[in-house]
């Protein structure tokens, strides 16, 4: 038997996790530098650690709460959802690298308690890294086509400073010592299914965010006498964004599940969950800015926010090109398992 | 929210999947013709004698009454055993009539028609389309006029599926003109040997011609095979819950797994037309397969969640529309994908591996069972709750 429904308990703590981080992001602040989502300093670090987010899916005897991966996608969404930075991925990703490998479970306690934070670096082909640092890590997440790797703020030698996409990230160029000492690395197909059900849920968060948006829109402004979403080709736009989110939280929902109970074999459930995220994240947001009309093309209006983290985070896995190309190799020898 | 394989499903599951391995035809199910009839009133009447047939229906009606479980499992096994497909001449007396009948019927129509339809003895059709009454069926016009003990009906219908061939027919038809549109229809049980029935079958752009127009000249139906009572056809018709509850998704879903692995081994081993290396080598047509393998593990969560939701709600809701949506286009798009692998060679019918003629015969999907511009009204209205 397959229930794909949340019981009372998950829903009570996505809702609980869900208000606090809405009260505690405030996206019609995000233009101020201080409390701007997704700078790291928009309060969701310690909301989420006082929570006991970031030890949700580690094992009870390192000092987590023992939960399923289920249950920490659940909580990804709200995160995605909320907009809240990225670094939380970065930092609960860290904390199940020092568990799988047993190193240092000092800093996997600090982790969980919410002292320290981890920051991200994206592995670029000549050995640079777009980095994203809120300033205070002490660690950061390298994250490269086969691997995880997390190595101390040390190791990493900031290069020029950007201006991101997404203007809530702090980004800038980094570069990493040849012979940089690890403190926990992953190459296994586990890690990298969370790692892509982490993703995969942030980006239907966004892509449920964006259909609630875009239809509050809809049944709000009106033209020619009438509520704008009930004018076909705005009421079966809405109907698309709906099929996509709904499909996409299904088989976030569906894959995690299999992942917990069967393990490897179903990192080709992981790799279709984050396109399928990935594609539903993009479409939606795309259409909340075309029904929002001249509004949607302003900064003002948070349609752009969703966006342009949509582009962010579809990014970090090599995006949905590189992720098909994981689904379905030229070369028959490494197709993953697809079970029918 | 959780997957467990209990000891009563892994029982079933072999059991089922032991009875068709010895039990599936081995013979291809003749295209057209009586032929084709005989061959599904065979497979029903195997699987009815053998304790299968009927499995979502209630055990006092003589089905199974199996959750939605074991339901879904029975499903499984009868894809992979490579079963005759399901949506065939006993679809609609087992899917709808009979359901209908079960819902709203009276005793005597109960104790006459269920255990006929669920051994396979006779063939249902529907009469509900009208050329002037397609997305907007209540604004059907044959009429049933009331007289002493039966209806004197007269009028036409379109689209009915195996009309040539059905022994019964679910006809819709408006015995009170005078009252809104809704409020007149009458749903009654036709006999298709009746005088005055003149079945004309249509040619469909896929070379068949499984479907029909029917015309009614003065038909005389006797009241007693009204359902749910006169005038209250409209409620009757939107009682049938369809047993199914979705489930029937996962049967598309694993043919379209099926095909989708066919079409990889297909490209690793074939190349596009005028190219010489493997079609898989190609960068648009690999993504594409991959963009289609993932969409396919899409629509089995999709249809999961529809089973979770049917274990709490006795009505299921408007969410079926969202699985019929998404599964017709991306079984469009699957074929699509199917036919431009082969380029050229698609020309021909029924082509490589039947490909081209199998494409041209999914392009009803998203028309048939109401059209994907009337599942978005619906998913826009009953789900997101916009305005009419």
């Amino acid at each position: 038997m397959i229930d794909l429904l949340p019981n009372t308990e998950q829903r009570q703590i996505s809702n609980a996790v869900a208000k606090a981080l809405s009260e505690t992001i405030d996206l019609e602040n995000f233009n101020s530098p201080d409390c701007a989502p997704g700078s790291g300093h928009d309060g969701s670090f310690s909301l989420l650690a006082d929570m006991g987010m970031f030890g949700l899916a580690i094992p009870e005897s390192e000092g987590g709460v023992g939960c399923s991966l289920v249950d920490e996608a659940l909580i990804f969404c709200e995160v995605g959802r909320s907009l809240a930075t990225p670094l939380t991925l970065a930092t609960s990703l860290a904390a199940h690298l020092l568990s799988a490998s047993g190193s240092s479970p000092e800093l996997l306690l600090d982790i969980i308690a919410g002292k320290q934070n981890v920051d991200l670096a994206y592995a670029l082909p000549d050995d640079t890294y777009y980095w994203i640092s809120d300033g205070r890590a002490a660690h950061v997440l390298l994250i490269h086509p086969e691997s995880l790797r997390l190595i101390p703020r040390a190791e990493i030698t900031e290069g020029e400073m950007l201006s991101c996409l997404d203007p809530c990230i702090p980004l800038s160029y980094a570069s990493v010592s040849e012979h940089v000492s690890t403190l926990a690395s992953s190459t296994c197909s586990i890690m990298r299914g969370r790692y892509y059900i982490l993703l995969a849920a942030m980006l239907l968060g966004i892509a449920e965010a964006t259909l609630k948006m875009a239809v509050e829109h809809a049944k709000t402004r009106e033209q020619f006498g009438r509520q704008i979403g009930s004018f076909q080709a705005i009421k079966h736009r809405c109907a698309d964004m709906a099929v996509a989110a709904e499909v996409a939280s299904a088989h976030l929902r569906y894959a995690a599940l299999m992942i917990d109970s069967e393990g490897s074999n179903f990192d080709s459930e992981a790799m279709s969950a984050l396109v399928i995220s990935a594609n539903a994240a993009e479409q939606n947001c795309l259409s909340n800015i075309q029904i929002h009309g001249g509004m949607g093309f302003t900064a003002e209006c948070p349609a752009h926010m969703y966006l342009k983290r949509t582009h962010l985070l579809n990014n970090l896995t090599g995006g949905t090109r590189s992720l098909y190309d994981r689904i379905l190799p030229a070369d028959s020898e490494m197709d993953p398992i697809f079970s029918i | 929210m959780k997957l467990e394989i209990t000891n009563e499903e892994r029982k079933f599951r072999e059991y089922a999947r032991e009875w068709l391995s010895e039990n599936v035809p081995q013979e291809h199910r003749p295209p057209r013709g009586s032929e084709m009839i005989d061959f599904d009133k065979q497979w029903q009447r195997s699987q009815y004698k053998a304790g299968w047939a009927g499995l979502a229906w209630p055990k006092e009606f003589g089905g199974g009454g199996l959750s939605q479980d074991l339901l879904l499992i029975w499903i499984e096994e009868y894809a992979r055993a490579k079963a005759p497909d399901a949506s065939n001449s006993l679809f609609i007396g087992l899917n709808h009539a009979g359901p209908t009948l079960i819902n709203c019927g009276s005793e005597e129509q109960k104790d006459q028609h269920l255990r006929n339809i669920l051994s396979g003895e006779n063939v249902w059709c529907q009469g509900f389309s009208e050329p002037n009454a397609g997305s907007d069926l209540a604004a059907l016009r044959t009429r049933g006029v009331l007289e002493n003990d039966h209806l004197l009906v007269t009028g036409q219908k379109i689209w009915t599926s195996y009309g040539q061939y059905a022994q019964y027919q679910e006809l819709l038809v408006r015995t009170d003109p005078k009252a809104p549109k809704h409020k007149g229809i009458s749903w009654v049980i036709c006999d298709m040997r009746a005088p005055g029935i003149d079945i004309r079958p249509i040619k469909d752009i896929s070379g068949g011609a499984t479907f029909c127009e029917v015309f009614y000249d003065e038909v005389k139906i006797p009241v007693e095979n009204i359902v749910g009572g006169l005038n209250n056809g409209w409620r009757t018709a939107m009682s049938t819950l369809g047993f199914e509850r979705g489930t029937a998704s996962m049967a598309h879903q694993i043919e379209l797994s099926r095909l989708v692995e066919e079409l990889i081994e297909w490209a690793r081993s074939n190349p596009l037309p005028g190219q010489h290396r493997y079609a898989i080598q190609d960068d648009e047509i690999r993504r594409r397969l991959a963009s289609a393998r993932s969409s396919v593990a899409g629509l089995k969560a999709l249809t999961m969640l529809g089973v979770s939701r049917s274990r709490t709600r006795a009505i299921p809701g408007a969410e079926g529309s969202i699985t019929r949506l998404y599964f017709t286009e991306l079984v469009q798009q699957i074929y699509r994908l199917a036919i431009d692998l082969l380029g050229i060679h698609a020309i021909q019918l029924p082509g490589p591996q039947h490909w081209p003629i199998r494409y041209l015969h999914e392009l009803r999907q998203p028309i048939a069972g109401g059209t994907s511009e009337i599942q978005r009204n619906i998913i826009g209205e009953r789900i997101l709750g916009l305005p009419r």
